[in-house]
């Protein structure tokens, strides 16, 4: 092996090394699809979608935060809006909390939980197909 | 069996009532059906305008997901009531929106009368039960589908449907129905109840009146029987006594050796036409006051009856056999039919001869007048002063027997009265 493919080889590991670290990761149980991850040093976002007792899809888009501001945010299925709003991030642990229902439509539904701090205009988006 | 006006009364009222009940029972049941489902589809039209119209968008129309889940949210939300069951929102082109889980997946086709209430507005309804079963009725048995037309604010056409239950729709049309039912029966019991008192004093009324009248007639029929009694009374003691003595002296004279045959033959002829006219009399003392009649005097005051007849020309003939068993009642019965049936042969038959017969098995007493007279078509009317053989036939009647006239034209005349002897 020349040292210039040791090198792109080497490189390739650590880059891939650090997309993993970094990247937001999701995960899923039966039944249930759910996205995690950081927005920032600072807030975390988490989505998950299940199916409920009534067929329909249970969507709960959360964002956990070190601060007591102001959050618009939006659910969206399959590109449009199907619920917004705003809430001040106020629990014990500054989090906020988004729970919506949905249709279950035959095919993937594709979901968007996207929230931005009104005073920092910090983005929390997580996204699942279901 | 009821003799009583008033039980008469009481007992029609109480079948009118029971026949008015149902009848009432029946019409207010159906009006409360319909009252029931009028709601039902009032509040439907209520629900598709208030609830359902203000959500309806573009979006929706266009069957847009995120469009769907909020009409979705905002319905179920608002409809959560136990009343309506299942939600449907249709366009011209199918289902838009089901609260069915999966039933979005599926294709639907309108019915016939969702098609025409999407045409031409208003509101529609039919029984689940009636419609063809599909993935979006299951489970919906025993409910009734309410559709109403909605227009989006761009002037699409949909039908807002809700299930109603038709238990909830029994229940609402019991509360309609059971006040109803009760004001009915209370104002049909209340009427009984007060027309019965009325009933009960105009009833004694009545019955005063007609024992009243009773009472009058009786004591017009006894004074009539009693000047009766005398009249006869004093033709027996008078002038039946003296023709008979004088008949007698007569027949002894007519016994003189002495006498000529010619004189002779006089008086023998004098004494017979007395022995005639004291005949003719005593029929005549038979029907001024008929007499006390008795199973075994039958005979004899029947041949008093036809004692008339020898006198205008008509052989008549009396025989009376077993009639001993008969009570006195039943053999004053017998006497009256035969004394009208005899009468109307010797004034009306022109007959030359008249059988009254008598008898009975143990069972039946039978009377039988038979003349050879001119008769009379069954379809001729009696004259109308001739009440005769209808006073006979309801005398019969009342006596619990059985009469029957045979007679034809030119082919004389056969009454024949039956009576069931009493054990």
């Amino acid at each position: 092996m020349s040292p210039r493919s040791t090198l792109v080889v080497m490189l390739s590991f650590v880059l891939g090394v650090a997309a993993l670290a970094t990247a937001p990761f999701a995960a899923a149980r039966d039944g249930e699809e759910v996205d995690r991850g950081a927005c920032s040093d600072s807030s975390w976002k988490r989505l998950r979608v299940v199916v409920d007792g009534n067929g329909r899809l249970d969507v709960i888009g959360s964002v956990w935060s070190d601060d007591e501001d102001l959050w618009t945010w939006r659910m969206l299925h399959d590109g449009d809006v199907s619920a917004n709003g705003e809430v001040r991030a106020k629990d014990a642990d500054r989090s906020l909390r988004i729970r919506r229902s949905m249709i279950n439509f035959a095919g993937p539904d594709h979901i968007v939980f996207r929230a931005m701090n009104s005073r920092t205009d910090e983005v929390c988006r997580a996204e699942v197909d279901f | 069996m009821l003799r009583s006006p008033l039980a008469r009364f009481l007992a029609i009222g109480a079948v009118t009532l029971i026949v008015l009940a149902i009848g009432t029972n029946i019409l207010a049941g159906q009006a409360a059906n319909r009252e029931a489902l009028a709601e039902v589809r009032s509040i439907n039209e209520v629900l598709a305008a208030s609830v359902a119209s203000p959500v309806v968008t573009d979006g929706l129309v266009r069957a847009k997901p995120a469009a769907v889940d909020r009409f979705d949210r905002t319905v179920v939300r608002r409809l959560d009531v136990d009343l309506i069951s299942r939600i449907n929102l249709w366009t011209v082109d199918g289902l838009l929106y089901s609260d069915v889980p999966g039933a979005l997946d599926l294709e639907f086709e309108l019915s016939e009368a969702q098609k025409r209430v999407l045409e031409v507005g208003g509101t529609g309804q039919v029984l689940t039960d009636d419609v063809a079963a599909t993935e979006l009725t299951q489970g919906a048995e025993g409910t009734v589908q309410v559709f109403t037309r909605i227009e989006s604010r761009n002037g699409t056409r949909l039908l807002f449907e809700g299930y109603y239950s038709l238990d909830d729709i029994e229940q609402r049309r019991q509360q309609i129905y059971t006040p109803f039912q009760l004001i009915t029966v209370s104002a049909l019991l209340l009427l009984l109840v007060l027309v019965t008192p009325i009933l009960l004093v105009l009833t004694r009324q009545v019955r005063t009146a007609a024992d009243e009248r009773e009472r009058l007639l009786r004591g017009g029929l006894e004074a009539s029987d009693a000047e009766r009694r005398r009249i006869a009374r004093d033709l027996h003691d008078g002038v039946v006594q003296d023709l008979a003595g004088t008949s007698f002296s007569i027949a002894a004279a007519a016994r003189e050796p002495d006498l000529s045959p010619t004189v002779k033959t006089s008086l023998t002829a004098a004494n017979q036409a007395i022995r005639d006219t004291l005949k003719s009399l005593r029929a005549l003392l038979a029907e001024i006051h008929p007499p006390e009649i008795h199973a075994k005097g039958l005979a004899a005051a029947l041949a008093d009856l036809t004692a008339p007849a020898s006198a205008l020309g008509v052989q008549a003939s009396v025989s009376v056999e077993g009639a001993e068993t008969a009570t006195d009642r039943q053999a004053a019965l017998v006497w009256r039919v035969a004394q009208e049936a005899v009468r109307n042969a010797l004034r009306h038959a022109q007959a030359s001869t008249i059988a009254v017969t008598v008898r009975s098995d143990g069972t039946v007493l039978v009377l039988e007048v038979v003349d050879d007279g001119v008769g009379f078509a069954s379809g001729d009317e009696p004259a109308p002063d001739r009440y005769g053989l209808r006073g006979m036939t309801s005398l019969v009647r009342d006596s619990g027997g059985r009469l029957r006239v045979d007679s034809a034209a030119g082919e004389g005349t056969a009454v024949r009265l039956e009576v069931a002897v009493d054990e």
